[in-house]
């Protein structure tokens, strides 16, 4: 009798557990046998067109979470932001422009702007009659002390702004000390862009504003918890009126939730705790691309590029040319990334993708060819092969694809002695330790890939990745490309860095563009996650249906 | 007695000092700087040394131990580079949640820990017996981690009768409170529980063939009162150790609980601490986290020293 008990209560604790394991698993394989791609932005639209009644948008809170923990600065544009900011401080705080797909700044809290001719002079000409959620209003001479700041806090977005002036109660005019081809989508899609109630800064102090935000947003700052969650509440004098002359927001409030743990956010999304989870991952986005009652979505626009980068400054294998280039040729990167990150990644030979206007389509390809890689390592003398270092943050992306490289540089001859570090380890090596091999790096596009290139690559690059540069004529370049007055001016040089950096001497060797995503409940409409560059959305118009 | 608790009291000091030395140290050499963290690749060098000159960390090791030891002894732990305020202003809203949650944990894994291993011992080879004691090797050997997800699938998604996460304070409604802190509680003190449930089934079942039992039953004592006044008594001094460990195992298991249920408590702070290099808040949560430790095995020693005269004399030479 005992025996029978004992394996009866086994067999009911054995099937609990892996009943709980391969719930997930079966959901998976029974999507990835379907022949559905995942639902974009563009497809979700028609079906947020169905037929609503306007009264039934009205109410609701949208609980969301954009997946991790590490916010520090929600209210103080000018302060140490991260692009996070501008996803999570949306609800409350507002920009000049909005970035949209195509790379175009459109107007938002401004009625238009102009630019003269040699792109050293703007002005921007204010809507009237907006008011931050502290009473004031927003005039020209708010905006102007919102950029003057960030100028004053040494902001790299703005250092080429040498003035700016209120002209009048709504024009706002700025002076460049050189044109400037980032300004404007700095403007629109960093959050040094963002504006704040000057009255408020000045009456409670910088470290009081990074934790209460106090924009023209159309929800109010309630609470913000380091960690846990921010609570925003329905702006009842928000300047927005919809298509049909209905007042903005539709929803009573926005609570965003901080969570890290894959498992609890997918059972948060199950059990309608939380309505979307922004920045989802891959298997969790496949996981819900066919589940009924919920929407996976990736970004319209690349969000972020992975790639490898040589330590070129040391006397070290990777500082030679023809090893970087062997270890271009050595790994399919093509097959890696359909098969592990298809759903919302795409391989790629430069920081940008087909399509874009900063993608070079004649770069120098380097297609999956280990006899080439062989001939080249042997060329460089490391004929018996070599060791190489990899040094990487410890994310589940990241070890994904470590783990799928390391065959293909075993099978040419490179052992990869494979390091994954913390976040504060990793930084710690971008800065100080990096002295040998390569280091894997993912960049959010800020505001749009050749931003992010400058931000970081450039000369001028604010913080320089340790033992790694390029050589002048490649610097130069980076600075023409941001001194270009147009778009068409700008793009055949941001092709030219393309191919110095990733082509001719693959300095960098990129294998990856991913595009962010978002997992929502059917219920939410026109959130508008991604729809625009960078990571504005539109909580002002998103709503909730039953 | 007073000797004995003196003694005890300083080894702990001691004790406590050693580890604010270890911990400060290896804080201190970990890779990774916490005003780089916290200002992101698009700072200015002359920004991140602005900031690392006001946080302190650009003076050498000794200085800053020293001013660190100094300032925690006046009750301050710093600035949390993180958090952007004062270690004590952040703990002192997180500790207290760590603290409940904890409390009602050790709680619930005691008292059903005992109930159980007296059940199990009382009703030794049967089914009841079989069926406790398999739940309690299930205890031990499930991470409280995994154990976690599962709750969470089964009671919140699955039967939707809990929350997935989140915390809500005592004061907003006790009714509430119990919703959110239920299953942490119990993925807390699932370990305690079958820990507990094994110990004082054994010591139950060792106490029972011995001498003083048998002449208890000889003198025709009634059962209940030979189990509540000469099993039960004595079974339980092994049980007190045990709670001492229950305590450090579950301000350990609170870190990764508060992950899970994303409740905003000390160990969760601990972690986001850690991940962004913010010593002050790394080394607060650390001592508070040794001082509960070496306090829980202070008052297990104390009361060993009351309950077993035998221990208190051999601390006395």
């Amino acid at each position: 009798m005992r025996k029978r008990i004992a394996l009866l209560l086994a067999i009911i604790i054995a099937s609990a557990v892996f009943g709980g394991c391969s719930s997930g698993t079966q959901s998976t394989s029974s999507q990835n046998e379907s022949s559905e791609p995942i639902s974009t932005i563009g497809d979700g639209s028609s079906q947020e067109s169905e037929a609503v009644e306007v009264d039934s948008k009205y109410g609701g809170i949208l609980t969301y979470t954009p997946g991790v923990q590490n916010e520090q600065n929600l209210g103080y544009p000018a302060g140490d932001t991260n692009m996070l900011m501008d996803l999570n401080a949306s609800p409350a705080l507002e920009s000049l422009f909005r970035l949209d797909t195509e790379g175009n700044v459109v107007e938002w809290l401004l009625e238009r702007y102009e630019v003269s001719d040699d792109g050293l002079s703007y002005g921007f000409h204010l809507k009237p009659d907006i008011m931050f959620h502290d009473g004031s209003p927003l005039n020209a001479e708010t905006v102007a002390w919102n950029i003057q700041m960030c100028v004053d806090n040494g902001k790299t977005q703005y250092t080429r702004v040498a003035s700016v002036v209120a002209a009048d109660e709504y024009t706002v005019t700025v002076q460049m000390s050189e044109p400037d081809i980032l300004f404007l989508s700095n403007m629109a899609a960093d959050p040094c862009g963002l504006l704040i109630s000057r009255q408020s800064f000045e009456a409670n102090g910088a470290e009081w504003a990074e934790k209460n935000p106090v924009g023209t947003g159309p929800f109010t700052f309630v609470r913000w918890e380091n960690d846990v969650k921010a609570i925003y509440t329905r702006n009842e004098n928000y300047w927005g009126i919809d298509a049909d002359g209905n007042k903005l927001p539709y929803l009573d409030g926005i609570e965003v939730v901080y969570m890290t743990e894959t498992a609890v956010i997918e059972a948060a999304l199950e059990s309608n705790e939380v309505q979307a989870w922004v920045r989802a991952g891959t298997d969790s986005l496949s996981k819900f691309s066919g589940m009924s009652g919920f929407s996976a979505e990736k970004a319209a626009v690349p969000t972020a590029n992975h790639q490898l980068l040589a330590c070129t400054d040391t006397d070290n294998p990777a500082a030679v040319k023809e090893v970087r280039q062997a270890v271009a040729y050595a790994i399919d990167f093509d097959a890696i990334v359909n098969g592990l990150f298809s759903l919302n990644c795409v391989n790629t030979n430069q920081c940008s993708v087909e399509g874009r206007i900063y993608y070079n389509e004649g770069i120098t390809k380097r297609e999956y060819n280990p006899e080439k890689a062989k001939e080249l390592l042997a060329a460089a003398g490391y004929e018996s092969g070599l060791e190489l270092n990899f040094y990487s943050e410890n994310s589940e992306m990241q070890e994904q694809m470590l783990t799928a490289m390391a065959p293909y540089l075993e099978n040419v001859g490179i052992k990869a002695n494979i390091q994954l570090l913390d976040s504060g380890g990793f930084f710690a090596m971008l800065t100080e330790g990096f002295s040998d091999g390569f280091l894997f790096s993912a960049y959010n596009y800020s505001p749009h890939e050749f931003g992010k290139m400058y931000s970081l690559m450039s000369d001028s690059a604010a913080l320089k990745v340790v033992n790694f540069s390029l050589d002048d004529a490649t610097y130069k370049l980076y600075e023409e490309a941001r001194s270009s007055v147009t778009l068409e001016e700008c793009a055949p040089l941001v092709h030219q860095i393309q191919e110095k950096v990733y082509g001719e001497n693959c300095y960098i060797i990129s294998y990856l563009t991913q595009y962010e995503s978002v997992i929502k409940n059917a219920a939410v409409k026109d959130a508008g996650f991604y729809e625009w560059a960078g990571y504005h959305w539109t909580p002002e118009i998103a709503y909730l249906v039953s | 007695m007073a000797r004995y608790v003196l003694n005890k009291a300083l080894v702990s000091l001691l004790i406590l000092l050693i580890v604010s030395f270890v911990a400060f140290w290896i804080i201190s050499v970990l890779p990774g700087d916490a005003a780089l963290i916290s200002l992101g690749m698009d700072a200015t060098e002359e920004r991140v040394a602005e900031l690392r000159a006001e946080w302190n960390l650009d003076k050498p090791l000794p200085v800053r131990y020293a001013s660190w030891l100094g300032d925690i002894l006046r009750g301050d732990f710093g600035y949390s580079t993180h958090y952007k305020d004062s270690c004590v202003n952040v703990l002192s809203q997180r500790l207290p949640i760590t603290a409940i949650l904890g409390a009602m944990s050790l709680l619930m894994g005691v008292a059903c820990g005992i109930l159980l291993g007296i059940l199990a011992a009382v009703n030794r080879g049967r089914i009841i017996d079989t069926v406790v004691t398999f739940v309690a090797n299930l205890g031990v050997s499930l991470p409280v981690f995994w154990f976690g997800i599962l709750l969470i699938y089964l009671f919140s998604v699955w039967l939707g009768w809990l929350p997935v996460q989140g915390y809500s304070a005592p004061s907003d409604g006790v009714g509430q409170f119990l919703r959110y802190a239920f299953l942490p509680c119990l993925s807390m003190a699932w370990g305690s529980m079958a820990t507990v449930t094994r110990q004082t089934r054994s010591s139950i079942l060792e106490t029972l063939h011995q001498h003083h039992v048998k002449t208890a039953r000889a003198k025709g004592l009634k059962e209940h009162r030979i189990m509540s006044r000469h099993i039960l008594k004595n079974s339980l001094i092994p049980v007190i150790t045990l709670l001492g460990f229950q305590v450090r195992n579950l301000v350990g298991g609170s870190v990764v609980v508060e992950q899970i249920y994303n409740i905003p408590g000390m160990g969760r702070t601990l972690i986001q601490a850690v991940n962004s290099r913010d010593t002050n808040m790394v080394l607060a949560c650390l001592m508070i986290i040794a001082a509960i430790t070496i306090l829980s095995s202070l008052l297990v020693d104390i009361t060993y020293g009351i309950v077993d005269p035998r221990i208190r004399r051999g601390g006395n030479r």
